[in-house]
């Protein structure tokens, strides 16, 4: 590992071998890159800043103490973010067991509306400003149950398969695949309550 | 349409569906316009989400966000030194204690012994001769001096029984003849 490492120029595998050897500028530098898209997985997850900015600090500070444990199989940006749903995934179900409640059961109280859904065959967002769209799309998750919202941002943004969500998540590959669907129309529906109140 | 074959339709659309039920998925398509228009919905469901994701940035300076960050690898790691100390392990706690315990029970043994008398401990086994005739002579005392006369040194050894060995009568040695 050269001495005079240009951090800013380095890539992410020269600058995780220098935080590896305990160089806590490289590692700064790795934050500064990868802090954003930290915070808004999970901003995603939390929809709570405060949270979400507590959580990401605590997966920087988790990722340097398990740093040795990086191989390089995936990118490091990937590692990250495992890091932080598997963090921001504790806290879910912290504060679901404060609540007394279960994933299970907000599930099975949302799942009997969205059976009845009706198909939205229109795309309700069309002609809708992509900045607009975003914002609509955010809201929209907001109103998702933390299982529906947590599956729909391991597929749709992680892009995970079924079976590794399921690994994550702690459940079988049947339950994602029905969280899945309903979040989906979830999502459609909302996104379509959202066209109708602009049109009338 | 049942729920099984609604996930199937989604399966379908992830590319998550075996390859030998892709066909009956496809076949539906064509037949069943209810199938079709849930596809079309969730097709467009999954693209508009994954391709919508909300810009976030972390509302704090590079420089504070690191100094928050670094306090806490130096906390995290202050915690693990700490507690790889023995002086933190819950046995190394109760040596304390467990010490001061033993103190105790050992002073307690020693003042509750019996006095010692005469020099002797009363616990000192008592010298036993290989000989049964032999005399045993349980409690001794010497003293020696310079006798000038006879130009010699004598040892006086004295005994409990001494009165046993003096006397004639008594004379293990003299009675076996």
């Amino acid at each position: 590992m050269p001495k005079d490492l240009d951090y800013k120029e380095a890539d992410d595998k020269q600058l995780v071998a220098a935080a590896q050897d305990g160089n806590t500028e490289a590692f700064e530098e790795l934050i500064f890159r990868h802090r954003d898209k930290i915070y808004a997985r999970a901003f995603s997850m939390m929809r709570n800043e405060d949270e979400a900015l507590d959580l990401s600090q605590e997966a920087w500070i988790k990722s340097w103490q398990r740093l040795k444990q990086f191989q390089g199989d995936s990118s490091f940006a990937t590692w990250m973010t495992r890091i932080v749903i598997n963090l921001c995934l504790d806290q879910i179900r912290r504060q679901k067991r404060k609540r007394a409640e279960s994933i299970e059961k907000l599930d099975e109280e949302l799942g009997g509306v969205e059976r009845q859904m009706p198909v939205v065959s229109v795309n309700p967002t069309a002609g809708m400003e992509r900045g607009e769209l975003r914002k609509r799309i955010d809201e929209a998750m907001t109103k998702l149950s933390d299982a529906h919202r947590t599956v729909l941002i391991l597929h749709e943004f992680e892009e995970l398969e079924y079976k590794q969500i399921a690994k994550v998540m702690g459940c079988s590959i049947g339950t994602v695949m029905s969280r899945l669907f309903y979040a989906r129309r979830r999502m459609a529906s909302l996104l379509a309550a959202v066209k109708k109140e602009k049109t009338e | 349409m049942n729920e099984e074959t609604q996930f199937k339709l989604m399966a379908f659309l992830d590319g998550e569906l075996p390859k030998d039920e892709e066909a009956v998925i496809a076949d539906l398509l064509k037949s069943d316009q209810e199938a079709a228009a849930l596809l079309e919905e969730l097709t467009w469901a999954k693209q508009t989400i994954a391709d919508n994701e909300a810009d976030m940035v972390v509302p704090e300076t590079r420089e504070f966000y690191w100094s928050k960050i670094s306090r806490g690898i130096e906390a995290a790691e202050r915690e693990a030194e700490r507690d790889s100390r023995p002086s933190d392990k819950w046995w190394y706690k109760l040596l304390i204690p467990a010490g001061a315990f033993s103190a105790v029970i050992i002073g307690f043994a020693v003042l509750t012994q019996p006095p010692v008398e005469d020099g002797v401990l009363p616990t000192t086994p008592k010298p036993v001769s290989e000989n049964p005739d032999e005399p045993v002579y349980t409690e001794a005392s010497t003293y020696e001096f310079y006798a000038e006369e006879e130009n010699m040194s004598v040892i006086w050894v004295t005994t409990d029984n001494a009165a046993e060995f003096e006397s004639p009568t008594r004379d293990p040695l003299l009675e076996n003849q």
